[in-house]
């Protein structure tokens, strides 16, 4: 069997694999302007900016200047420094959350696809629970009831992230577990532990790496619902989901107060989809197989 | 203060002559008849039964206030006028008041109106088995009685000098006189097929799309009700309901301050009206004094100083909202020379909380919707500056109340509502014991100043009493006011005669098309 799988990948598969190792320029941008992002969010405190939250209540909705580079929110607050120190809210909780989804899913996942049986099935079946409720009303219920606060919504939101990072972990090791490479360590007599860390683990990472950038951009968008209808981060903290709520009050007046913010969140969550299939791309076992 | 109401026993009699006083000042010669007038309400109605219901909100009272009738009306000058009711007059203590109805009165389904009528559609408010949420709000009344066909007796608990301006000035859920005939025979669907005597009937009511009023033909004052029909739309989303009323879809659209921008755009197109009136009243906030930081009166004066109202309209909207530096506004009667308000000085407001010496850290509640939202952060911002931390804890609309009710808070938005007589308010928010006394702040003097204001007949001494106690709570600064109640609604051009919108209600049932 496995020579007849290496026969077939040599001369079919080579192509679009190849083709999707290939790094586009569209992939570099992404990697610049993310690094951009994180650069400006990490570094916001020692930055130029006026403050976030000081207003200037005679100046509201003022256009561009050289003051306000991107001219003031609807209550007179400097925009550039509100986006910036939003995108600090927004990838704070945007890499927190899959991060809770990939610890807690990737290890349920793998543990089930490793020992299958009964674990395997209570496992699937409470995550399953767990995918059949509205994820949003589910955010919104927890957040309405436990207060507002970034920790609570980092929390809610990778635990719902977590079937999906478990589903994906254990469909690699389902492959995986059975691969000689498994089967030659289990034969010299290593331990569970040790071929569930040292064989399936690094692996398994590569795919689950790759989904836990699209969670990146997934959460980014959902913090940004949350925010949007005023469940996110509480005031007067900025967070671009809050910014668009807030500026769909003056859309026909100001149309750059929820554009801008839009604008900062479409290329993030861009960039982070492009880079997430990319890799995904690149370490897909399926073509990845020697 | 029982000489104080000996004094003025000579003015107890309030006769009013009904059949002199037409509804309108206009002679009804200038007036086309018919046609039909569309509204954009800001919500979907939920109902008409007060056991329902409990509340009307705005969207229902200007339907309600076409269906129904009430005993009396406000006039454009705020005293009460004869509609259902012909004429009244009050004990000497003004503990009991009576009226005389209206002969010759049908409901729609043909249901005579009399003094037995009202008191049942009382009676029912009132009774615990009914567990009506309305029955808050005429907790005053102790019974009514129905003597005669025509004769109606209200007996109360405290005593009310300007009774009839408040029992019934307009359609609300306590003063609208429903079909006792209907709600029996209707039962749980009376919710949704309201009957009153009023110029208007239902016609249709599609929940969620619209509701049609068409004229009542034996109304009793047909003569100067001059529309075929009202429709009555909920558009819940500011720009959709302007857009609506610019498109000519909407002749009349309900407003507020919030959407300043539509406001000041209408205001400059001359094919449609802003209509707006000044009401009585503030939007207030309450300090918890039993609680630190706000057990401290130099706190609470630091705060009311630090705040700078114009700035703060100029940001919320567009300088839109009129700045209040007491609880009764220009709306009101009470007129004050002095109304003790606080300078706004952000300089004197630091040096009293560096006097207070310890830090100074609350929460707030705030509604959680966009605008509770940005006061809420204006105030933070205000606060900030003069070194005080506000965080801003957001909860729906409707657990305000109970938590205010509780005391679970350092710091609560109330509002005191348009209404033609400040006693009512006032004495519950700020007599001692009072469960609205949200503040938990006992004054003896105040507590006398507010018993004495309440049974006093002469307008100009309780104008006095009421001028002291704002000198009062503005000096204690246990509540605070920043903008007085301001209501709108913008139409187009060729609706006239809408009449003022006390306690924000639009009432179409006497305008009339040019």
């Amino acid at each position: 069997m496995a020579t007849l799988d290496l026969g077939i990948d040599a001369s079919v598969a080579e192509a679009p694999a190849r083709r999707g190792r290939r790094a586009g320029p569209l992939f570099w941008m992404a990697i610049i302007w993310m690094i951009f992002v994180f650069a400006v969010a990490i570094f916001a405190d020692v930055l130029p900016l006026p403050s976030p939250t000081d207003m200037d209540m005679l100046e509201k909705r003022a256009p561009f200047s050289a003051q306000h580079w991107l001219g003031t929110d609807g209550l007179g607050r400097d925009e550039l420094a509100r986006v910036i120190y939003g995108a600090r809210i927004s990838l704070t909780v945007g890499l927190c959350a899959p991060i809770i989804g990939l610890t807690f899913g990737g290890a349920l996942g793998l543990l089930a696809g490793y020992f299958r049986g009964r674990f395997e099935s209570v496992v699937v079946g409470s995550m399953d629970v767990l995918l059949a409720f509205p994820p949003l009303i589910l955010a919104l219920a927890v957040t309405a009831y436990l207060g507002q606060s970034i920790l609570h919504l980092t929390f809610i939101l990778g635990l719902l992230g977590v079937p999906a990072f478990m589903r994906v972990a254990r469909a690699a090791t389902l492959t995986l577990a059975r691969r000689e490479f498994v089967i030659a360590a289990q034969a010299l007599g290593a331990t569970h532990a040790r071929i569930l860390l040292r064989e399936l683990l690094p692996n398994v990472m590569l795919p689950l790496f790759a989904f836990f950038l699209l969670g990146v951009a997934v959460t980014i968008v959902a913090e940004g619902s949350l925010s949007f209808l005023g469940l996110g981060v509480p005031p007067p903290i900025s967070s671009w989901g809050s910014m668009i709520g807030e500026g769909r009050e003056s859309l026909e007046m100001a149309p750059r107060l929820a554009f801008i913010p839009a604008i900062a969140m479409f290329l993030t969550v861009l960039s982070f989809n492009l880079v997430g299939d990319t890799l995904r791309a690149l370490t897909d076992p399926r073509q990845g197989a020697l | 203060m029982i000489a104080a109401v000996r004094s003025s026993a000579v003015a107890r009699i309030f006769l009013v002559a009904g059949f002199a006083i037409s509804l309108s000042a206009i002679p009804a010669s200038a007036q086309k008849k018919g046609g039909s007038v569309t509204m954009g309400l800001e919500l979907d109605i939920p109902g008409f039964d007060p056991l329902q219901v409990g509340v009307y909100d705005t969207a229902a009272l200007s339907a309600s206030s076409a269906l129904f009738d009430t005993l009396t009306y406000l006039d454009a000058g705020g005293k009460p006028q004869p509609k259902l009711a012909l004429s009244w007059s009050a004990s000497e203590d003004f503990k009991t008041w009576t009226f005389k109805l209206r002969p010759g009165v049908k409901f729609h389904d043909g249901t005579p109106f009399n003094a037995e009528a009202a008191k049942a559609n009382f009676d029912r408010q009132k009774d615990p088995a009914n567990k009506c949420r309305c029955a808050f709000y005429i907790s005053n009344i102790n019974n009514v009685q129905a003597p005669d066909e025509l004769t109606l007796v209200y007996h109360l608990n405290d005593p009310s000098v300007n009774f009839p301006a408040l029992v019934s000035s307009y359609a609300n859920q306590n003063a609208a006189v429903h079909s006792p005939t209907a709600w029996k025979a209707k039962g749980d669907d009376y919710n949704r097929n309201p009957v009153g005597t009023g110029p208007f009937v239902l016609k249709s009511w599609t929940a969620g799309d619209r509701m049609v009023l068409e004229r009542n033909p034996d109304y009793w004052d047909k003569d100067r009700i001059y529309l075929d029909r009202i429709v009555l739309k909920p558009l819940p989303d500011a720009q959709s309901r302007f857009a609506s009323l610019q498109s000519g879809e909407a002749d009349v659209i309900w407003d507020d301050e919030a959407d300043a921008d539509n406001i000041q755009k209408a205001q400059k197109d001359p094919k449609l009206t802003v209509h707006t009136y000044a009401g009585s009243g503030a939007a207030v906030y309450a300090f918890n004094t039993k609680v630190a930081p706000f057990d401290d009166v130099r706190v609470r004066q630091a705060l009311v100083m630090a705040l700078d109202r114009k700035k703060m309209s100029q940001a919320l909207s567009n300088g839109l909202s009129r700045p209040a530096s007491n609880p009764y506004g220009d709306g009101s009667w009470v007129k004050c020379k002095d109304d003790g308000a606080l300078p706004e000085d952000a300089e004197k407001a630091k040096a009293l909380i560096k006097e207070y010496g310890k830090p100074v850290e609350f929460k707030m509640l705030v509604t959680a919707t966009p605008r509770g939202r940005a006061v809420g952060q204006v105030l933070q911002q205000f606060w900030k500056r003069v070194g005080a931390n506000m965080e801003i804890e957001q909860v729906d609309q409707a657990t305000i109340p109970p938590r205010a009710f509780m005391r679970q808070f350092q710091l609560t938005p109330w509002r005191i509502v348009d209404l033609a007589d400040p006693d009512i308010q006032m004495y519950s928010n700020f007599r001692s014991g009072s469960p609205v006394a949200l503040a938990n702040y006992s004054n003896p003097e105040l507590d006398q100043l507010l018993e004495r204001a309440r049974v006093t007949a002469d307008q100009d001494k309780r104008n006095e009493d009421y001028c002291a106690i704002s000198r009062l709570i503005n000096k204690e600064a246990i509540w605070f006011w920043t903008f007085q109640n301001t209501y709108y609604a913008m139409s187009s051009a060729k609706v006239k005669g809408l009449p003022k919108m006390y306690s924000g209600v639009i009432d179409l049932s006497r305008v009339w098309l040019e």
